[in-house]
């Protein structure tokens, strides 16, 4: 929002900033806390935003009026501390450490005070004007704690102002704060509470937030007053003192004519960091309202849900769950949608035919595009269980956990736990699933997780299970659909134990999860909604694109031949390309030129493998209890039984994601090689894994 | 037989369209606007 230069003008002039210069004020604070959403609410600009950490690489600069005054509003890369390693970190660090920086705005998540005020007492430290913006209060809200903003700014000796950047409330606070502690560093009142023990001669209380224990502060005095007569000008004393306690690199070497090795010969950062977060604790007992009871409660749930041994078979035991009402709720309203899909593809083949259109286009539309887009669009309601519950699943803080239970399994295969949070991901699609592998540091784990993660079974290959369990399996159809997820799970867990031992690397050598676990919370509807109707579109998106042109082509391949079109598909261009695959197929029970069509028509969409059957069967509505009946005769009358459907589902788990997917693969890992390495191995996989239950299976079947 | 050039016409332009503009979008999805959220529901930050 650009406040309007009439808005403005009601807001009285500051007292204490008369003079007509630029006021500059840096917008700082942790990645993904809202601060270019807050900038543009003040600019009016239009700067990207999203809800990822690390979308500002660069700093941003706008200009914004208030009353009078020009403001210059900076932002600032996200950055987690002032001991920064990677450059956009630098730059921040650089820009707040300038001279031409008037106010520091802290922008601070909420959400995750504790985290975040690490950086706010290493801000304090510089001795500079500090607003705090306290952002994302509302989701406090919804967790049921509150904090107490009277009490914080008393703590931290600067103002404190809640708002909400995506709300736009409290932005004209927020900046009449700034324009009125332009020139102070502190707030007038600083109180703690702090026992009264301490022997070191200055009393720091008085000056600054965080005091340290007296031996550091000890240390800190003697080193400031080191710096001071090497350098006289150097104005930031006490944050060049803590900063070479911690022997951080860049303020050693700025300042290198200071010896104090005999003050401080090994770094302090440890002990620094551990008492600033003991005064974070002692902030968060003051200020955060609720937070032990709610605490409490996640502790108590924690207890059985993170449990060591009962963990893993409450989350496979969730998922059961999840699958279960998936299928059974999910079948009753694709039947619905089924018999309306039925009646539409009548209406249109009658109107059609009354107007003389010819029989062939007729075919494509009934049967090429209503029964490859409709087929799809009859599992619509499996995808809407299956969303909103992985949606309540994730808003209700369980997700975090299981990535937290998997991490002892994970570590013992030589992959961090971190590893397994791009897999959870995978239940749903397997492109941000993939992207999401970018938070592992370690390259080596990034790859073996990428190569891993389309093992999940992704959203696509639901209709693909519902239809074949539906068809052979009877009353155990959700049974033999789970085994899929569960046996994905362990192809991808197998895998990279073996790609751990070929490598010869010790499970030690994986790098820690460190994951914040926020308290468990009640849904909020809003959150839900959103994250189930993004899905739904998406999957409305690839029925009405994806998959209309792929059913098209099937159609097509189907229905012409090299001498044109053929009343026999045995004899069309898409038979004579599924015969090349067939004695390949025929060990894993596939040998059959339809289900070879299929499957290769399942690399534009994984869906497209059901499309494929209802154009290849000519059956409209297949995922109906008469159409799945149709299918499951026509194939047991070619020999496919129920061990062959089961191989079948299990080669669409296994065999190489979608187009989509290959194309994430190579973008990132920018190697057409490990791309090309990739499919070829999945494909591998699929066929020796089918091969392998199909051989097994007929000795008891 | 108007009708149907039509019918087919459309079916081919329609086709063409999403071919080019899945094209254009690099297969999809490239992964560069990081905005995942936006095509795939997905949260990044907790």
């Amino acid at each position: 929002m650009k406040l309007s230069e009439a808005e403005l003008k009601k807001e009285t002039v500051p007292e204490n900033n008369t003079d007509k210069e630029d006021l500059h004020a840096a917008f700082i604070g942790n990645p993904n806390c809202g601060k270019t959403t807050l900038f543009n609410a003040y600019t009016g600009a239009k700067l990207k935003v999203a809800n990822w950490p690390g979308v500002t690489v660069e700093k941003k600069e706008g200009a914004f009026k208030y009353h009078d005054d020009e403001f210059k509003l900076v932002d600032l890369p996200g950055i987690y501390s002032l001991t920064s390693y990677s450059m956009e970190e630098k730059l921040s660090r650089k820009y707040i450490l300038d001279d031409e920086v008037d106010v520091i705005v802290d922008v601070v998540d909420a959400s995750t005070l504790e985290r975040n005020l690490y950086l706010t007492l290493q801000l304090l430290e510089l001795g500079k004007p500090v607003v705090v913006a306290l952002n994302m209060m509302d989701i406090v809200q919804e967790r049921g704690m509150e904090i107490d903003l009277h009490r914080m700014p008393e703590m931290l000796g600067v103002p404190v102002i809640p708002v909400s950047a995506r709300k736009k409330s409290g932005l004209d606070v927020l900046i009449h704060a700034i324009a009125h502690h332009s020139k102070s560093n502190r707030t007038t009142v600083m109180e703690h509470h702090h026992p009264s023990k301490s022997k070191h001669e200055h009393n720091h209380h008085k000056e600054w937030a965080m005091v340290y224990s007296d031996d550091i502060e000890d240390k800190i005095d003697l080193v400031a007053q080191r710096v001071e007569e090497v350098y006289p000008e150097y104005h930031n004393l006490r944050w060049a003192a803590i900063k070479l306690l911690e022997h951080d690199n860049e303020v050693m070497s700025e300042l290198d004519k200071v010896d104090i090795s005999d003050i401080v010969p090994k770094s302090l950062e440890n002990e620094i960091t551990r008492q600033k977060y003991d005064f974070i604790e002692e902030i968060m007992n003051e200020c955060m309202v609720n937070r032990e009871n709610k605490a409490q409660q996640t502790a108590k749930i924690d207890a059985v849900l993170t449990h060591r041994i009962w963990g893993v078979p409450i989350f496979l035991g969730i998922i059961a769950a999840v699958f279960m009402l998936t299928f059974s709720v999910g079948g009753i309203l694709g039947g619905v949608l089924g018999n309306m899909l039925d009646a539409f593809s009548g209406i249109v083949v009658s109107t059609m035919t009354s107007i003389g259109v010819n029989d062939m286009v007729i075919s494509l539309i009934a049967d090429g595009i209503i029964s490859g887009v409709g087929g799809i669009l009859t599992f619509l309601p499996n995808i809407f269980i299956l969303f909103l519950a992985l949606a309540f699943l994730e808003d209700s803080g369980y997700m975090a956990r299981v990535a937290y239970v998997m991490d002892s399994i994970m570590g013992k295969l030589g992959l961090s736990g971190k590893a397994f949070i791009p897999m959870l991901l995978g239940f749903g699609c397997t492109v941000p699933a993939i992207m999401a592998s970018r938070t592992l540091e370690n390259q080596k784990d990034r790859l073996k997780t990428i190569l891993v993660t389309p093992f999940m079974s992704c959203s696509a290959r639901m209709p693909v299970y519902v239809l074949f369990s539906g068809m052979f399996f009877g009353k155990y159809a959700s049974l033999a659909a789970f085994s899929m997820y569960v046996l994905g799970m362990l192809t991808a867990i197998l895998i990279a134990k073996i790609m751990t031992v070929i490598e010869k690397k010790s499970s030690h050598e994986s790098a820690s999860l460190l994951i914040e676990l926020p308290e468990y919370k009640t849904p909020n509807a809003r959150s839900i909604a959103i994250y189930v109707w993004e899905k739904v579109k998406d999957y409305l998106t690839k029925a009405g694109t994806t998959i209309f042109v792929a059913s098209v082509i099937v159609w097509v391949m189907l229905n012409f031949g090299i001498h044109g079109p053929v009343m026999d598909m045995s004899n069309s261009f898409g038979a004579m390309l599924g015969r090349l695959f067939v004695p390949m197929l025929s060990t894993a029970g596939l040998g059959y030129w339809q289900i070879a069509v299929a499957l290769i028509s399942g690399i534009a969409a994984k869906e497209v493998v059901v499309s494929s059957m209802s154009v290849l069967y000519g059956i409209g509505n297949i995922s109906s209890a008469e159409g799945m009946a149709e299918a499951a005769g026509t194939l047991a009358l070619a020999g496919f039984g129920a061990l062959n459907a089961y191989s079948m589902m299990v080669f669409c788990l296994l065999y190489v994601p979608c187009a989509a997917s290959i194309a994430t693969i190579r973008s990132e890992t920018k190697s057409l090689k490990w791309t090309v390495f990739a499919v070829l191995f999945q494909l591998g996989l699929a066929w020796l894994v089918s091969t392998l239950i199909y051989t097994i299976g007929g000795l008891f079947i | 037989m108007i009708v149907t050039i039509l019918i087919v016409a459309a079916i081919i332009a329609y086709c063409a369209f999403v071919i080019i503009k899945r094209k254009k979008s690099g297969g999809g999805c490239c992964g560069d606007c990081k905005n995942c959220s936006s095509c795939h529901g997905m949260k990044f930050d907790k």
